[in-house]
């Protein structure tokens, strides 16, 4: 009897640990996976006030692009509203994110508004100390000395990121002391995203004149000229026109064309990958804190 | 008489350990910062995270099946605030590529490229999770058969940070590229081409150590050497290499920039938040101007403050 419940108790841990362990191979499909979505709610437009800037935000990031008019009309009707200004200014931060996507929209209502008073706030934030970006941050990802070269970093530059919305924004309120502040990052800010994001804004919001082009080169950094007027590809886009433009760039700055493909052959690798995970579980299907 | 105490008594120390093995597995511990954005909690309203099916179908098919997924919520896949369900979030929306012509490309090259298991792209690999390879790390394919993600990627920034300026890369669009990224250099393995980055800076590229790619450039729809159109289902898995003029070939920078323009311009508007549509316009800027040596000729959309993204 104690025989029967060894074995019994050996073989019900047996199963136990090839279930665990990955004896049980997982059945290989090469059929895609079909996912059934659910559309996204058109939702009820949230006025913007004072008071309702984070229920604004929650609906700006979580709503299909189909609404933007909606969001744009709300804006519209308190563009002149200074105390708006301050109150979704005053929610700019690099310390209390509350999330990459939340701080891109502040920045789009500000941009949206049109406003002068949004300037100082946008400047602020383009010039900010707090997020450093790669050009600042560089020396902090060298690998200690006498210390091997991994990991490699693939690190995204998201103060670089969050810094080139804000000097998109500027350049979108298109006033003066707009201008001068996108004219000024062009030659002067640390980031070369936010000088190229900077240039493109400068064009894009001044009709890609002449002038507007003869301003960007004046203020351009001699290596850095060669970017003024980039195709955008954008849903207004001929593709023609685009492909054209794309394959100009490339004609007049020949030594921008990348070299061969480097060749290196025996690296494939031919052991199948082992499964050791337990098999995933939804539980009650009910998620963490929504 | 006495084997069989020794049996029994071993057996018991086996369920033990077993037991604490099998509940170590399924407790979910604090594997990077737990959290989740409005955004990505709208766009998990939206697919079938809770879908048993689909999530064993993305788990198999994507290759989340290193035990190191056992205390990264694995066992609550349906939870966005941990890893395990923000990588089936990041399947999801690679599922909402678009399927028009005059893209980059297809959503099913990018369904096919992404997943783990073998393709006609690459090899057998696996994901696995890791919570810190240093600083700044969001993820690496050192080793040929299989894929590192990091906590870069996954941690919630919603809480107020002491030390700002840390890498944040938890966007739903950025967390997807990665993937999209590091499989490509699984393709590069299986296409016998040099898989490593290049060091910067270097050239246009102001990224650091191993950071840095070749930019191929070709237009959407264009017409490759051999008369096919890069749009069309397969072509992310063709290479033309030509001396000069009609190269046609891809860095892993340049793969999630195309992918995150796809997304940007032409994503599904039916289960994409605008938002991450936005995010995804703003990060592969970011990426066209820090990741390429060679100067990358467009940008991404219009700097406007809220794009009209084709909707459908």
């Amino acid at each position: 009897m104690r025989h029967l419940t060894g074995a019994t108790v050996f073989l019900f841990l047996l199963v136990l640990l090839c279930f665990g362990a990955g004896c049980k191979r997982g059945k290989e499909s090469g059929e895609l996976p079909n996912i059934q979505v659910v559309r996204l709610p058109t939702q009820s437009p949230v006025p913007l006030q004072v008071a309702t800037v984070d229920k604004f935000v929650d609906w700006v990031s979580t709503m299909p692009s189909s609404q933007i008019d909606d969001v744009k009309k709300q804006i519209a009707l308190v563009k002149n509203d200074p105390k708006i200004v301050d109150a979704v200014a005053s929610r700019l931060s690099f310390n209390n994110l509350g999330s990459y996507g939340r701080q891109l929209i502040y920045l789009s209502i500000l941009g949206e508004m049109k406003n002068e008073r949004a300037v100082g706030p946008l400047q602020d934030y383009l010039n900010s100390h707090d997020c450093p970006v790669f050009e600042e941050r560089i020396n902090l990802r060298e690998p200690a000395p006498g210390a091997s070269d991994e990991p490699r970093t693939s690190l995204f530059d998201s103060c670089a990121g969050l810094k080139t919305h804000a000097v998109n924004m500027i350049a979108y309120v298109n006033s003066a002391a707009a201008q001068r502040a996108v004219l000024n990052a062009i030659s002067e800010h640390a980031s070369r995203s936010v000088r190229l994001g900077a240039m493109n804004a400068y064009l894009y919001n001044n009709g890609d004149s002449e002038q507007a082009i003869a301003a960007v080169r004046r203020r351009a950094r001699p290596e850095e000229l060669k970017f003024i007027g980039l195709p955008r590809l954008s849903p207004e886009t001929s593709a023609k026109d685009f492909a054209d433009r794309m394959e100009r760039f490339y004609t007049a700055n020949p030594d921008e064309r990348p070299p061969l493909p480097t060749r290196v052959v025996g690296n494939r690798h031919n052991a199948r990958p082992p499964r050791r995970s337990v098999e995933p579980s939804v539980g009650s299907g009910k998620g963490g804190s929504r | 008489m006495k084997l069989s105490k020794t049996f029994c008594r071993r057996s018991l120390v086996i369920a033990a350990i077993t037991a604490l093995l099998l509940f170590a597995a399924g407790v979910v511990v604090e594997a990077c910062t737990d959290g989740a954005t409005t955004t990505e909690l709208a766009f998990t309203a939206a697919w079938r995270p809770c879908d048993q099916d689909l999530v064993t179908s993305f788990w198999q098919g994507w290759g989340v099946t290193d035990d190191s997924w056992n205390p990264a919520g694995i066992s609550d896949a349906c939870n966005e605030n941990l890893p395990f369900a923000k990588v089936m979030n990041a399947i999801a929306f690679i599922g909402g590529s678009p399927t028009v012509v005059g893209i980059f490309h297809q959503r099913g090259d990018y369904f096919q490229e992404s997943r783990a298991n073998a393709t006609p792209y690459h090899d057998d690999v696996y994901l696995r999770f890791i919570q810190s390879h240093g600083a700044g790390v969001e993820a690496q394919s050192a080793s040929g058969d299989h894929t590192d993600l990091d906590c870069p990627i996954f941690n919630f920034p919603g809480v107020p940070t002491p030390s700002p300026g840390n890498p944040n890369a938890e966007m739903l669009a950025e967390r997807s590229a990665v993937i999209i990224h590091e499989m490509w250099h699984h393709w590069q393995v299986a296409h016998d081409t040099d898989s490593k980055h290049m060091d910067g800076p270097r050239g246009s590229c102001t990224a650091g150590s191993g950071a840095c790619d070749w930019f191929y450039p070709h237009a959407p729809g264009s017409a490759l050497p051999n008369g096919v159109l890069s749009d069309s289902l397969g072509a992310l898995n063709q290479t033309n290499v030509v001396n000069g003029r009609g190269l046609y070939f891809h860095s892993p920078y340049q793969v999630m920039v195309e992918f995150e323009t796809d997304i940007a311009i032409w994503g599904s508007s039916v289960f994409m938040p605008f938002a991450a549509r936005q995010e995804a316009q703003n990060v592969g800027n970011v990426h066209l101007t820090s990741n390429f040596v060679n100067a990358a000729g467009f940008t991404i959309g219009t700097p406007v403050p809220f794009p009209n993204y084709v909707t459908r």
